[in-house]
């Protein structure tokens, strides 16, 4: 699953459209899904960040979900063009001058900058700021990583202005025509993401899981029994990719020592 | 391999080290590369929530200054075989390689990869420590390969002839290079120098293509081994880690008669010969992220923070291949870790 994080609903209706995504209104939040890919708005500034992200990962939850923050941000006229899309390397918090380095493994093609994320709107030029100006990475980049590793997060920010617009004053139909014209790459992005995930895709099969899980409550296993299990297991598939782990090795136990006998003799085929 | 961006496509650079020669070495050999300033090394290599396995798709190079500690006695994981003064060094984090069984995917987090680039500051202490030491009878040696493959990054960063070149400007200083590499090209104009210990990891083909796929093939090993042992050098050979499996000891049979057909063994300093093992907690680490690599799902025994092969089926099919070495080489120069 691919999870976009937009900030304005100017940002995520391109978005939605392009993809096609349907609203679910069983969230209390703009919450939008099409088979592998939804949206999360997230609202402006940090504030609601945790709280709908953690709400999503209550109901979603996979070793292979993928955090892609789109959204507009302030550029510097001598650094960055406007209309420009960036993925960020680089995250600073200006409240706590904590810095956040996103995974660049993908080869996105894409220009690359560092944005520093700020409580209130730059307004002024952005006078000293030598990188881009958004409102919500530092966030996003904590909240995920309590859930999600580093490589599973990635920022695409869009330049809409030059530190001179409140980005709560920038009109919409801007906004969307920002997005919409860097549809293409965030498209292209996705799809090269997407290939990252299966680097999290899990050595037993659910065939493989449903036999582990028999085994585990018809021999009443102990924790450890079944951990043990697990990992013969993995090395059974790896060794073995196409064979069944047959039915047949989970016998009918009447007493612990039974059990434990079985569970040997299972063991010792798995390993073999 | 399009979808991740190549090695290196990022450098990121510790304020303090960017002006180091060996930071301008870097930065020239890969001048297409993103450089990102960073603080300190450590904001980015000992991030939360990294995985090394994934990052190892794409390693990213970090440029930094080590503060000390410079030097450390070396582990009971490296063979000592009765030396004393014998330590390690880290003027590399991680390895340009990733073999299966390497225990750096448990000691670090991250799969990226860290150049120190003071190395001044690394020579000092083994100078300082070479002072507080009686050498009269053994030198001091110094693994300065541990924590990666020195050798494997000398074209990038040509750091194992510059220890080399200092090696020359101490007496009592020896030096062991630990290498999968085939590069032995790159210094084979330098005068090879009888305290500078050159040691090739060879293993058979097959499992140099199962368990380390990423390094040099077999051939290209022994290649490099054959020329440095040619030209003068110190060469030690590591069959380390053996790898048990069905029929393993026809295998390394044929192989060492291969290796011993190429090179002359009485010119060999010695050979090193070890199973596969490992520390607990890194074995439990790497463990724990579910590898791929069937080696981790084999029975082991673990005895005195030791992940191994059980000692009894170890200390027999090292005595075999014990038996087989001495075919070649004298029992003196066969070094086990049992
Ligand atoms: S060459 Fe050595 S250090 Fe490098 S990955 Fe292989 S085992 Fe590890």
């Amino acid at each position: 699953m691919q999870c976009i994080l937009s900030a304005l609903k100017a940002e995520s209706d391109p978005l939605i459209n392009f993809f096609k995504l349907k609203k679910d209104d069983s969230y209390s939040f703009p919450f939008y899904k099409k088979n592998d890919l939804c949206l999360i708005g997230i609202g402006v500034g940090k504030n609601k960040i945790e709280k709908r992200i953690f709400t999503f990962l209550n109901d979603y939850n996979s070793r292979s979900l993928q955090f892609i923050n789109i959204g507009i941000a302030g550029g510097k006229i001598n650094n960055s063009e406007k209309g420009e899309i960036y993925l960020i390397n680089k995250i600073k918090d200006e409240n706590s001058n904590e810095n956040y380095f996103p995974d660049l493994i993908v080869n996105s093609n894409l220009l690359e900058h560092s944005t520093i994320t700020v409580d209130k709107a730059i307004v002024d030029g952005g006078g000293d700021y030598n990188c881009l100006v958004d409102m919500e990475a530092s966030e996003i980049y904590k909240v995920c990583l309590k859930r999600v590793l580093v490589h599973q997060i990635s920022f695409l920010k869009i330049v809409s202005d030059y530190m001179d617009e409140d980005v709560t004053s920038i009109s919409k139909k801007k906004i969307n025509s920002l997005i919409n014209e860097k549809l293409p790459e965030i498209d292209t992005f996705l799809k090269k993401y997407k290939n990252l995930q299966e680097f999290k895709s899990s050595i037993l099969g659910n065939v493989d899981l449903v036999w582990i899980s028999r085994a585990r409550s018809e021999l009443n296993l102990t924790e450890t029994q079944y951990h043990q299990l697990l990992s013969f297991s993995r090395g059974y598939r790896l060794k073995n990719p196409n064979k069944k782990f047959e039915d047949n090795m989970i016998l009918k136990v009447y007493s612990k020592t039974e059990r434990n006998k079985n569970f040997k003799n299972i063991c010792e085929i798995l390993s073999a | 391999m399009k979808y991740f961006q190549p090695n290196f496509s990022h450098i990121y650079v510790e304020r303090g080290a960017l002006d180091y020669p060996l930071s301008q070495i870097a930065l020239k050999k890969f001048s297409k590369s993103k450089v990102i300033e960073v603080d300190h090394y450590k904001d980015i290599f000992n991030r939360t929530g990294q995985d090394f396995q994934v990052q190892k798709k794409s390693m990213k190079l970090i440029l930094a200054k080590k503060t000390e500690p410079f030097l450390y006695p070396a582990s009971e994981m490296v063979q000592e075989f009765g030396t004393p003064n014998v330590y390690y060094n880290t003027p590399i984090l991680n390895c340009l390689y990733n073999c299966d069984y390497c225990f750096l995917q448990g000691m670090y987090s991250s799969g990226n990869m860290v150049v120190f680039v003071n190395e001044s500051d690394f020579m000092d202490a083994i100078k300082i420590k070479m002072a507080s030491l009686n050498l009269t009878l053994d030198p001091m040696v110094v693994s300065i390969s541990y924590n990666t493959d020195i050798m494997a990054m000398e074209n990038i960063i040509p750091m194992a002839s510059r220890w080399i070149d200092f090696v020359k400007t101490q007496k009592k200083l020896l030096i062991e290079i630990r290498t999968k590499s085939a590069l032995f090209s790159l210094i084979k104009k330098m005068i090879p120098h009888e305290n500078v210990l050159l040691s090739w990891t060879l293993s058979p083909e097959k499992i140099a293509e199962e368990f380390e796929s990423t390094a040099p093939p077999f051939n290209s090993r022994l290649k490099s081994a054959k020329e440095a042992v040619e030209a003068g050098w110190a060469v030690r050979l590591c069959f380390d880690p053996i790898i048990l499996f069905d029929g393993w000891f026809e295998i390394y049979s044929q192989f060492l008669h291969e290796v011993f057909r190429e090179i002359n063994p009485s010119k060999v300093r010695d050979v090193t010969l070890g199973v596969f093992r490992m520390n607990k907690d890194f074995y439990k680490r790497i463990k724990k992220r579910e590898p791929t690599s069937t080696l981790f799902y084999d029975n082991y025994e673990i005895k005195d923070g030791v992940v191994s092969i059980g000692k009894k089926e170890r200390t027999e099919s090292l005595e075999k291949l014990e038996e087989l070495l001495s075919e070649y080489l004298p029992k003196s120069k066969i070094l086990i870790w049992k």
